[in-house]
């Protein structure tokens, strides 16, 4: 019995992570017909050297431009290889270690988890309750549900260092991973032991569902990425067997975990390395579409950014493991993919750099043009890259998500250079419950930007209000839009919680 | 003929409709009476007594004329006084448009001659019924709170009202365009003679009303052919809907016999010679593009009010990057769609002849696009005050755009040749003698003073008595064979005459020499 009767994590699923109609794939494909000829339409015309304005403004766009093509011919390539794995039940009865990492998160988000981990179907379950942060309420939770604890004396390693920790104490030769807000569906390991009867297979990843996004607009919007990544981008990563862990609501093989030492302990994302690791080793790796566990999404803005400046900081600290890895070239290409990703702040930092320079009375990238030449050669390609998001993501990518993604384009570059100086980061666990009060600090960097692209604005409107001033004015409020929507949650006085909005008709049967 | 399941009336199957973003009716489905999130719609006594104040300040503002005719409208009206054989045979010959709205020109000149503001009274009232058309196409297909908001928006739009006063078809081809999407839908969703009959009336009417309208109709075809395929492929009968369609075809494609014999024959008749004047256009190009989508909005405004509006085009990135993950609505994706199909194919169309791409041409597109705004400001703001605030926003745009467009003497279609040709007469005596350029500039004339001696520039100079005046009346300077030709015979006179004076009105230069 829970704390409460009822909890967003009991709603039902309302995802469909799998079009009902037509496949991404073969929405994708005839798309990257068209995208194809418009990319060297445009390309071949950007990089004609007739095209110079400001050289090194220029050469800075050139190198943005490039950056953004790489990352969308990547996800072209992705998304079409998409490959629907469905459910698979295990052949035999088989022990399974379920390990719940916590630490120092709140019992009654904890509750749930190991409620649910006690319901699972299909083997003999050991559940494991992962304690790191020495907190005998977890110990007495434990004791309630009749479940195993383990507390370590040591905490080192973090997450990664917990579980491998608990892989000395238990023996079962499968181990499923669940956050200690997620939820699983009782036919958790009914729908993915079954791949693991294929001997090489190391994991079976499932998606990060958020629950708590109906009320919630950082969920909601942090959602909306995780399900362009859970749904076109890992299904097409499982096409192409580039599939990573994702840390939770995954099923390992024992021996695979304990071929590669189990859990790097030197990085902030340690499944990702691991993968890698594994990967190297031959072990595959699979990715079930459907909503296996149900967990709680940053609700703030601050927890937003820890998250974010975790992954940042893991995914580019494993970018020279990925290039040195020992991998073919389309695993290689898909890891590093992933990790360059977290580069695309500095590329919109370059975008909000133009208007301002410009407005300030410097120069602009490209010269001798005008704005309908422009237009001719990069419409069509923007229209097709758009379209291919909105279609991979089947309606699920919204703005709010883009927006949300864009006002942090600073952790990324911050995140970049702590990665380049080599300084050491710390493992800070998402928090699973929002602020009670607006977090302006947790967006400064963002209004510091707004507040450079309108005093640039103003400034340019004050000396020279032609058409080209305009057109830059314009430029800067689109990035003030997206900038703004992206910090609007931080700056909004923040909703009631969720949980209590609900009412009990809504929960799972 | 209902075909599509109502919602489901427990809480939890509305809840799940909410969750999902399937809180509004099916597109082809029984209209929904929920808007949105459960809040209620406008009542129907405010919705139409705010209406008939709409519909009242729209034909006001539509009255309220501030310019004279122009050239293609003396040709209208020069057409519109002849008898009703000599009319159809002038335009048979020598035009490039159908015959329905000279028709109705031809009758309103017989009922109430010829003055301003009679030949100008069809439009006005087509205009201005363009204003609940428009509402009850947004009632149909959203809810009556956005047909207000787009009816408002259609009140003060410049666009809509510069053509509800101009002595063309513009406009009809607009409110038979939106009659007959409205009775589309009707006939879709609930079937019936009447519906269908409307359907193939207001089509019949928009048909010959427009060339251009068979592009509305070909997107109508494609309209009706998606839903039977949807309908199929969902089990549902299609049998009547199949019926109608096959035979509202049937009575179009005959319809379309005589339709294309007109304009083939109009268009052999005319080939070079219609239109606006060789050398007014250039190439089909985004510039082209962004200028008639500002005009659209915003309506006619200066040159360099249009290249800076055009400027804004930023502004679509983001429009575009917020239409993100916002798929949910059927209506707003089908009417969205449908503008888009049809700006497609007049982009198409256009690459054969540059000068059909013009936004009077797509004038119908203006209102959709006004339904489109309507429905997104409805549709995504929760508040009601900031519903108001957002489309009282919009609305004032469109008021000061249309005050601009009025009112700015530097609008790129104001032609003042009432102005010009008022003074000639104050100045002129007996024995003037106007030279005027382009040649269709003679309807003018005809219109503003039938009495005064005139000929084309290009004629040659009869023999005047000494003293008498003649004065040089020119338009279009922007096309290089007319300035030539006006410099040559301007020199000319000033070589054999005394130079007495020269004026301008809008887009009109008068020499005068004695």
């Amino acid at each position: 019995m829970t704390s409460r009767p009822w909890d967003v994590r009991l709603r039902r699923v309302t995802w469909e992570p799998v079009p009902r109609t037509w496949s991404v794939r073969h929405r994708v494909r005839p798309l990257i017909l068209i995208g194809i000829p418009c990319v060297v339409w445009y390309f071949g015309w950007l990089l004609n050297p007739d095209r110079v304005g400001t050289p090194y403004l220029y050469g800075i766009l050139i190198a943005a431009e490039l950056f953004n093509l790489i990352q969308a011919l990547g996800f072209w390539w992705t998304v079409s290889h998409e490959r629907v794995r469905e459910k698979r039940g295990p052949s035999e009865r088989v022990a399974v270690d379920v390990f719940i990492p916590v630490y120092k998160e709140p019992p009654d988000v904890v509750d749930l988890t190991v409620a649910a981990a006690v319901g699972l179907r299909g083997a003999e379950v050991r559940v494991w309750v992962l304690d790191d942060g020495n907190d005998d309420a977890m110990r007495d939770l434990a004791k309630r549900y009749g479940v195993g604890y383990i507390r370590r004396s040591q905490h080192t390693g973090a997450k990664a260092g917990n579980i491998n920790h608990a892989l000395a104490k238990t023996n079962a030769p499968f181990i499923a991973v669940f956050d200690s807000d997620h939820v699983a569906d009782p036919g958790f390991l009914e729908a993915t032991l079954g791949w693991m009867d294929d001997p090489k297979m190391a994991f079976v990843q499932t998606p990060q569902y958020y629950a708590n996004t109906e009320h919630n607009r950082i969920a909601a919007a942090s959602w909306a990425q995780q399900a362009l990544f859970f749904g076109a981008i890992a299904r097409g990563k499982d096409g192409l067997d580039a599939v990573f862990c994702c840390g939770t609501n995954v099923l390992f093989r024992r021996a695979a975990f304990e071929s590669v030492g189990g859990f790097p302990t030197n990085s902030l994302t340690e499944d990702f390395e691991l993968s890698i690791h594994l990967h190297e080793r031959g072990w595959k790796s699979a990715y079930i579409p459907d909503v296996l566990a149900r967990g709680l999404g940053p609700e703030d803005t601050a927890a937003y950014v820890s998250q974010q400046q975790r992954w940042a900081r893991g995914c580019l600290s494993g970018i020279p493991r990925a290039l040195r890895a020992r991998l073919p070239l389309r695993l290689k290409a898909q890891y590093l993919l992933s990790g360059v990703y977290f580069l695309s702040g500095w590329t919109i930092l370059i975008y909000m750099s133009f208007p301002v320079i410009r407005l300030l009375g410097g120069g602009q990238p490209i010269g001798h043009i005008d704005a309908p030449v422009f237009l001719l050669h990069f419409v069509p390609y923007y229209a097709v890259a758009l379209t291919m998001a909105a279609v991979a993501g089947a309606g699920s990518y919204t703005f709010a998500a883009f927006a949300l993604s864009a006002a942090n384009f600073w952790i990324h570059i911050l995140s970049t250079i702590y990665t380049v100086l080599g300084k050491k980061g710390s493992f800070v666990v998402t928090p699973k419950k929002g602020a009670e009060a607006r977090q302006p600090g947790a967006v400064m960097p963002a209004l510091v930007a707004v507040g450079v692209l309108v005093a640039a604005s103003i400034y340019g409107l004050a000396h020279n209000p032609d058409a080209a001033t305009i057109n830059n004015v314009s430029f800067a409020a689109v990035h003030v839009s997206i900038l703004m929507t992206g910090c609007w949650a931080a700056l909004q006085k923040p909703p009631a919680a969720a949980r209590e909005e609900l009412g009990a008709v809504e929960v799972l049967a | 003929m209902q075909t599509v399941k109502p919602l489901e009336k427990n809480s939890f199957g509305v809840l799940v409709q909410r969750l999902r973003g399937a809180h509004e009716a099916e597109l082809f489905g029984p209209r929904g009476r929920l808007p949105r999130r459960g809040e209620p719609d406008t009542p129907k006594t405010t919705a139409l007594l705010v209406l008939l104040g709409l519909v009242l300040a729209g034909l006001a503002v539509r009255l309220a004329v501030p310019r004279g005719i122009w050239l293609d409208e003396a040709i209208s009206i020069h057409q519109a006084r002849l008898s009703l054989h000599d009319m159809f045979r002038a335009l048979y010959y020598g035009d490039r448009q159908p015959p329905l709205y000279d028709l109705v020109l031809w009758l309103t000149i017989r009922l109430f001659g010829h003055g301003e503001f009679a030949v100008r009274l069809p439009t006005v009232i087509a205009g201005t019924l363009v204003i609940p058309v428009l509402y009850e196409l947004g009632r149909e297909l959203y809810d009556r709170r956005t047909g207000l908001i787009a009816a408002a928006f259609a009140t003060a739009s410049p666009l809509l009202v510069w053509y509800s006063q101009e002595v063309r078809m513009y406009t009809f081809a607009t409110l038979f365009g939106l009659l007959a999407l409205l009775m589309q839908l009707r006939a879709i969703r609930r079937g019936g003679i009447g519906n269908w009959a409307g359907y193939i009336l207001a089509t019949l009417a928009l048909l010959w009303s427009h060339y251009f309208g068979l592009l509305v109709i070909a997107v109508q075809q494609l309209i009706f052919v998606g839903v039977i395929v949807h309908r199929r492929r969902n089990n549902e009968p299609v049998r009547a809907l199949a019926l109608g369609f096959a035979y509202s075809l049937a009575v179009l494609a005959m319809e379309l016999v005589p339709v294309i014999v007109f304009l083939t024959h109009q268009y052999q008749s005319t080939s070079g010679a219609a239109g606006s004047p060789k050398g007014t256009y250039d190439y089909l190009s985004f510039y082209a593009v962004l200028a008639n989508v500002a005009w659209s909005l915003w309506g006619y405004q200066p040159n360099a009010t249009s290249v800076l509006l055009a400027a804004l085009w930023p502004l679509f990135l983001l429009g575009s990057l917020v239409l993100l993950g916002r798929g949910g609505s059927r209506q707003t994706t089908a009417l969205a769609a449908a503008a888009i199909g049809l700006v497609v194919l007049l982009i198409v169309v256009s690459a054969f002849d540059r000068s059909l791409f013009e936004v009077r041409n797509f004038l119908i597109l203006v209102p959709l696009v006004l339904l489109v705004i309507a429905r997104l400001i409805t549709g995504w703001i929760r508040s009601e005050r900031a519903r108001l605030l957002v489309a009282g926003a919009v609305t004032l745009t469109l008021v000061l755009g249309l005050l601009d467009q009025q009112l700015n003497k530097s609008n790129p279609r104001l032609f003042d040749f009432r102005g010009a040709i008022a003074d000639i007469k104050a100045n002129g005596g007996p024995s003037t003698l106007v030279l005027y350029e382009p040649a269709d500039m003679r309807y003018v004339l005809e219109y503003y003073a039938p009495r005064l001696r005139s000929q084309p520039l290009t004629a040659p100079v009869t023999v005047q008595r000494e003293g008498s005046p003649v004065f040089v009346l020119a338009s279009f300077q922007n096309n290089k064979a007319f300035f030539n030709e006006r410099s040559r015979v301007v020199g000319q006179l000033s070589f054999f005459r005394t130079f007495t004076r020269r004026f301008e009105t809008p887009q009109t230069t008068v020499w005068e020499f004695r």
